[in-house]
């Protein structure tokens, strides 16, 4: 099966060649169908290939495909381990479902096969950096992934908002870019190479723990993680990324694309093994991130806004399980976050169509009657993302908190702050819930809510199955889950395991704060009339604590001014000047030159028989002929 | 290099314009020269030329006559063959059938298109008339 | 002739074929474009693959001369070379003739019943031009330049009734017919110092060297000199460039691609074969006056180029300049067939589709194409506009487009060997300065091009949406364009055994 895994890039890829060329003689369902299908097959073929690694009976490999730039060590090759293979399976598992739920979502687009041309290139883009075997074809993926997201983001560029998000993001991604750039020149200035596993096993024996050139790297490596996977202080461009079509905030601001930071620190787990500096700052800010993220969210009332928040909130859950060393929890709640928060996003998605795209939570409530498949898919993601014993939020969530407890001394004050956090989750998603499912219907005059069609719906439910079930692959009783990564953090120490009586113990209590954060939101909003929001808490947390105003006025205007004086001052004046002296002086040249061409075929004639002469004569006189 | 290795090319240009010239010298002064009105004029029979003979002369004979050059270079070529075709052997054969196949192919072309049809802007005004059911009016 | 020996010449039997299905088919069944297209396009495509197999027995079983006559009075005399370098030039030829003919498409359907001869025509110039490259005699790579310039002369003219375009067909076969009597002149030079027509094989060109100190080197010379302008002429090197613009601008623009690219490549293929290999002992004469050709052709195209205003020709003059910057790849002889080949199969693609997308805007019939015509391309018609400005980012050499990795893949060729002329151990290295000032100049109407294409559209019509095969060939253009420019490595590996014995 791995034989075939260059399929998993090319197939997308061709999908999105054809929709592009094709996409209008295809037609409108057929081109959806068709986008559906490659991916489809994508995850068959990455399932197929992973199965090894379920039996345990497979090792990592590097499939070679051909060179590329061979003399830094960049290969297009795919590097297939346990890691590469489960976040393909996410990729392409979720993305196959989100892609069908389009099919429904779209419905009606003026580009409707542009659009699955975009999203097939994102799943290509996805697979090129989640294959990658060096850290330069990673970042090929990487800078694919922000371009397709850039297109997807602004799917809608007529409307103002959307194309100012997308700018928004691809700038704000293209700082965290800039930070992966310089690691990645310091990574190949240290060891001449960009392959990953000639990386990591020279690492540990090149440098100490804390040596100052790793800890430069992982920083550095970090500020890219932290654009595209939104951490403080890069986070801004991913509320504002939900003016795009909503298969799109599942597909890339929820399930694939955010995760590709946690992803690539996963994978460049060794080199943060040696820079325990860097770990710190990593778990203190996704910590940090997860709190702030999580305050605002109580207090948004666009309910794609507070998912935006809400996913950040939890990238926070998985930087921090990263940071404290726990890679396959950090991994592992990647997972089931995937799964829960790509499920709230379609079902939000499917209430915003069938309320006349509504998206004000005001505006809606006692949605369960009309959409009960909507309703029980949307309870299940709910109780997850709250932590609610079984679902799968509980297990991943309660593993990062748990490793963050063993850590002991200072790493207390994190855990605690991530219970709080986990306790405020259970409140603004109660409050998601209780305003949209329960409570009286607020709706605008002459809309009929109605269940959305199949094609939506399906992927709702298997999403659904997912959620409830996937977290039960990794209790503290049966590691499976970090056995089947084990693989890829060979030479990498994981936390060690707390005691089963221990462990329970906190598993209560996130349970308990879970129950305590649900019970209080359940009182405060499912009601006939919606609680008084406007205090000065909740108008601040609305708007997001004015971070955005502080970067528009502090970065922005003087990024602009310099920008303004370059463009009207240095580049008319001094590089136009310098261009235009050259250019006047080849012109001239040229102009006179021209006056040979005249068109005489006699004259060119001539011209030929000349210089033939003349290349005899060089020739002969070089060539001593006289 | 000296000079004298010049020498042949010298003597080749030289031949070659002496030949030339030689030739036509030569057919003037043997040729023998007695002009009386009838040798002068274009034909020697028939009707006398009222005009100059430097009438366009319909495009259709420049099409013939390519098809005949062709046909005659193909004549060339099946000649050396034929002398010696029982050393050539089927392989021969078979290049020769491919070489001819070739040129009735383009026949068949051309001949299709139209190449060997005579007064083709003619008859198609015919055509047009009869299918217009004029035909007295062709006349 | 052998048993199964057909391999060595199945790129010119296949397209032989094809010329002549096609015309049967026009014939049989009728001049729909339909009946005879598909004969067409299985035509190049089996030449391309014709290309790949002799690719894969080259690289298996070795190279080999075929064809050789026996018994004959100037001993073994072999017709046919199949090797590295005829094989790549197969695939490259076969695969960029199959994407000119998809962007000639619309032509094709604007000649009407005469469209079965314009595409035969192609087939026909494809199978010369491969001979000029397959094979060891100078005679026979003389037919194929014969072939191929004739098959062009027509297909500039093809449209006959437009007076760009008779006026161009006449200029190019009068000046081409010079070119080609020049190069007949130069082979007769050459067997008169040599005693020999063959570059490889018994009693060859190559035999002669190794066994001869030339002394008196006067007539040969003459020959290799006359043998260069030759090919400098078809490949449009100045200072025998002049027919190109006024062809370029007067031939119907949906086949000007076709005859630019095509004819480049086998121009530069030839001068490998004969040059690189068959003179190889010569080398430190010859590379002088390429080098010279190099700079010349540099720098008149790319100051030319800049003064124009129609585009056709402005691409004409840039090619001047590319072949300047592909000759000086091979200034370092043999050495530099690689860095040739990765060169010219590149550009190849990017003429190709720059010339499809002119043919969509001005028309496929169109004579001139005024620079106004791009205007707003980008606007009224996204995708032609976006495919063209990476096919001009690639002509112009920006970093990530193949045309980069081109030009350094050339420059550095010519400075790793030594020069002998001025002698020096840095090769060619004030070609190479040369060859990036001109660069840089040439970035000036290469953007000029660029900068109408993104600008604000007059009240235009909105373009004419093209036909489907001519979009294809525009993609796939520009997909190698960028392909090439991000990951040159497979290309390269692949270039550096396209070598000629």
């Amino acid at each position: 099966m791995t034989d075939f895994l260059w399929l998993l890039v090319a197939l997308p890829l061709a999908g999105a060649a054809l929709n592009l060329i094709l996409g209008k003689r295809i037609g409108e369902p057929r081109s959806g169908w068709f986008g559906f299908g490659l991916i489809a097959i994508s995850f068959v073929i990455g399932f197929g290939a992973s199965l090894g690694f379920f039996a345990g009976t497979s090792n990592p490999q590097t499939i070679y495909l051909f060179s590329w730039i061979p003399a830094v060590g960049a290969d297009a090759a795919i590097l297939w381990d346990p890691l590469s293979a489960l976040l393909t399976m996410i990729v392409t598992g979720v993305g196959a479902l989100i892609h069908l739920y389009s099919i429904g979502y779209m419905h009606g687009d003026d580009r409707y096969p542009r659009f699955f041309a975009f999203l097939n290139l994102f799943i290509a883009s996805m697979m090129i950096l989640v294959l990658a075997s060096n850290f330069a074809v990673m970042f090929v993926g990487w800078e694919l992934v922000g371009l397709s997201s850039y297109l997807l983001i602004s799917f809608w560029f007529t409307k103002p908002e959307a194309a100012a998000a997308g700018k928004k993001a691809f700038v704000v991604n293209r700082i965290g870019d800039w930070g992966f750039l310089v690691a990645l020149m310091l990574i190949f200035m240290t060891f001449g190479t960009f392959d990953f596993r000639t990386i990591f096993e020279n690492a540990p024996a090149m440098f100490g723990v804390g040596a100052g050139t790793i800890t430069a790297i992982t920083l550095l490596l970090f500020v890219g993680a932290a654009g595209k996977s939104a951490q403080i202080p890069l986070y801004v461009w991913l509320p504002d990324a939900m003016e795009g079509p909503t298969p799109v905030s599942a597909l890339i601001h929820a399930a694939t694309m955010v995760t590709a930071g946690v992803f690539m620190m996963a994978r460049s787990a060794v080199l943060f093994e040696l820079a325990p500096v860097s770990a710190g700052v990593v778990a203190v800010v996704g910590t940090l991130t997860a709190l702030l993220a999580a305050v605002i969210a109580v207090a948004q009332t666009d309910i794609k806004r507070v998912l935006a928040y809400s996913t950040i909130s939890q990238l926070g859950y998985m930087v921090l399980g990263i940071g404290v060393g726990a890679y396959a929890a950090g991994v592992f709640h990647l997972t089931t976050h995937a799964m829960f928060k790509a499920l709230l996003f379609l079902g939000a998605g499917s209430v915003i169509h069938a309320l006349a795209n509504q998206q004000d939570m005001r505006k809606m409530g006692a949605l369960r009657k009309a959409m009960p498949i909507t309703f029980i898919t949307m309870a299940a993601a709910w109780l997850a993302i709250s932590g609610m014993f079984p679902f799968s939020g509980f297990w991943s969530k309660d593993e990062v908190l748990a490793a963050a407890f063993a850590r002991g001394g200072a790493w207390l004050i994190l855990y605690v702050i991530g219970l709080g956090v986990a306790l405020i989750t259970a409140f603004y998603m109660t409050r998601l819930f209780a305003m949209t499912f329960l409570g009286s219907s607020r709706w605008d005059e002459g809309v009929t809510p109605h269940e959305s069609p199949r094609t939506m719906t399906v992927p709702l439910v298997v999403l659904g199955l997912g959620t409830v079930f996937l977290g039960l692959f990794n209790t503290p009783a049966r590691h499976a889950f970090e056995h089947f990564l084990e693989p890829a953090f060979s030479g990498v120490e994981q936390v060690e395991g707390l005691s089963i009586g221990l462990i329970s113990t906190l598993a209560v209590v996130a349970v308990i704060v879970a129950i305590v954060g649900i019970i209080i939101g359940l009182r405060r909003y499912n009601t006939e009339v919606l609680p008084d929001e406007t205090g000065a808490f909740w108008r601040r947390a609305l708007a997001a604590f004015g971070v955005d105003d502080l970067y528009g006025r502090f970065l922005v205007a003087p990024g602009k001014a310099v920008a303004d004086w370059w463009a009207s001052v240095v580049d008319p004046k001094v590089v136009d000047g310098a261009v235009h002296g050259i250019a006047k002086g080849a012109i001239g040249g040229g102009e006179r030159a021209r006056a040979v061409q005249s068109g005489q075929v006699r004259w060119y004639a001539a011209v030929v028989a000349i210089g033939a002469v003349a290349l005899v004569v060089f020739l002969l006189v070089l060539g001593g002929g006289f | 290099m000296e000079l004298s290795d010049y020498l042949p090319i010298a003597l080749m240009t030289l031949l070659g314009i002496g030949f030339a010239v030689a030739s036509i010298l030569v057919s003037k002064l043997l040729a023998p020269s007695n002009p009386t009105p009838e040798k002068l004029a274009p034909y020697e029979c028939g009707i006398v030329p009222l005009q100059d003979p430097v009438e366009r002369f319909p495009v259709k004979f420049y099409l013939v006559a390519m098809l005949f050059v062709i046909f005659d270079v193909e004549i060339i070529f099946l000649f050396v063959w034929a002398v010696s075709y029982k050393e050539f052997g089927w392989a021969g054969l078979g290049a020769v059938v491919v070489f001819m196949l070739m040129l009735i192919e383009t026949l068949a072309y051309v001949w299709k298109r139209g190449a060997l049809e005579w007064n083709v802007a003619r008859r198609q005004r015919y055509r047009r008339i009869v299918a217009e059911g004029h035909l007295e009016e062709a006349a | 002739m052998q048993g199964g020996a057909w391999l060595p010449i199945a790129f010119e039997v296949v397209l032989l074929v094809g010329a002549l299905a096609v015309l049967l088919v026009a014939v049989v069944a009728g001049r729909d474009r339909r009946f005879w297209g598909p004969a067409a396009g299985l035509a190049f495509a089996g030449a391309a693959l014709a290309g790949v197999l002799q690719w894969r027995e080259v690289s298996t079983s070795g190279a080999g001369l075929f064809f050789t006559a026996q018994g004959v009075s100037f001993a073994k005399s072999p017709m046919v070379v199949m090797d590295g370098l005829s094989a790549f030039g197969a695939i490259v030829l076969g695969l960029v003739g199959f994407v000119g003919f998809l962007a000639a498409w619309d032509l094709v359907a604007k000649v009407g019943r005469r469209g079965p001869e314009l595409v035969s025509l192609l087939l026909l110039s494809l199978a010369g031009l491969h001979m000029m490259m397959a094979t060891p005699n100078l005679v026979v790579i003389f037919l194929g330049l014969e072939t191929a310039s004739i098959s062009f002369y027509v297909v500039a003219g093809f449209l006959r009734r437009q007076k760009g375009s008779a006026e161009s067909s006449f200029k190019y076969f009068l000046l081409g017919s010079l070119a080609s009597a020049l190069f007949l002149y130069g082979v007769a030079l050459t067997f008169a110092a040599t005693g020999s027509l063959t570059l490889y094989g018994g009693n060859s060109i190559r035999d002669f060297f190794s066994s001869t100190i030339v002394t008196q080197p006067g007539i040969l010379l003459a020959g290799m000199a006359l043998m260069l302008v030759g090919i400098a002429f078809k490949v449009s090197a100045a200072p025998f460039h002049q027919w190109a613009p006024d062809v370029y601008q007067g031939a119907p623009t949906g086949a000007v691609g076709f005859m630019a690219a095509t004819v480049k490549i086998a121009g530069f293929a030839a001068l490998a074969r004969i040059f690189g290999a068959g003179l190889v002992s010569q080398v430190d004469t010859w590379t002088p006056i390429v080098a010279v050709l190099a700079a010349v052709s540099m720098v008149v195209g790319t100051v030319l180029a800049l003064v124009q205003s129609d585009v056709k020709r402005m691409l004409a003059y840039s090619g001047v300049a590319h072949a300047g910057y592909i000759l000086t790849a091979m200034t370092a002889g043999v050495a530099g067939v690689p860095a040739m080949w990765f060169y010219v199969s590149t550009y190849a693609f990017m003429v190709v589709g720059g010339f499809a997308v002119l043919s969509t805007v001005s028309g496929s019939d169109s004579s001139k194409v005024p620079l106004d015509d791009l205007k707003g391309l980008v606007k009224r018609s996204p995708e032609m506009g976006w495919l063209m400005t990476f096919v001009v980012l690639g002509m112009s050499g920006m970093p990530f487009f193949a045309g980069f990795v081109a030009k350094v893949f050339s420059f550095v060729t010519a400075t790793a060997v030594p020069a002998p002329w001025p002698a020096n151990d840095h090769g060619y290295l004030w070609l190479v300065v040369l060859g990036v000032v001109m660069s840089v100049v040439g970035l000036a109407f290469y953007f000029r091009i660029i900068g109408t294409m993104f600008s604000t559209p007059d009240d235009q019509a909105e373009l004419q949406e093209a036909g489907l095969p001519v979009r294809f060939a525009v993609i796939v253009s520009a997909v190698i364009t960028v392909a090439f420019g991000i990951v040159p490595w497979p290309l390269i590996e692949a270039v550096r055994d396209a070598f000629p014995i």
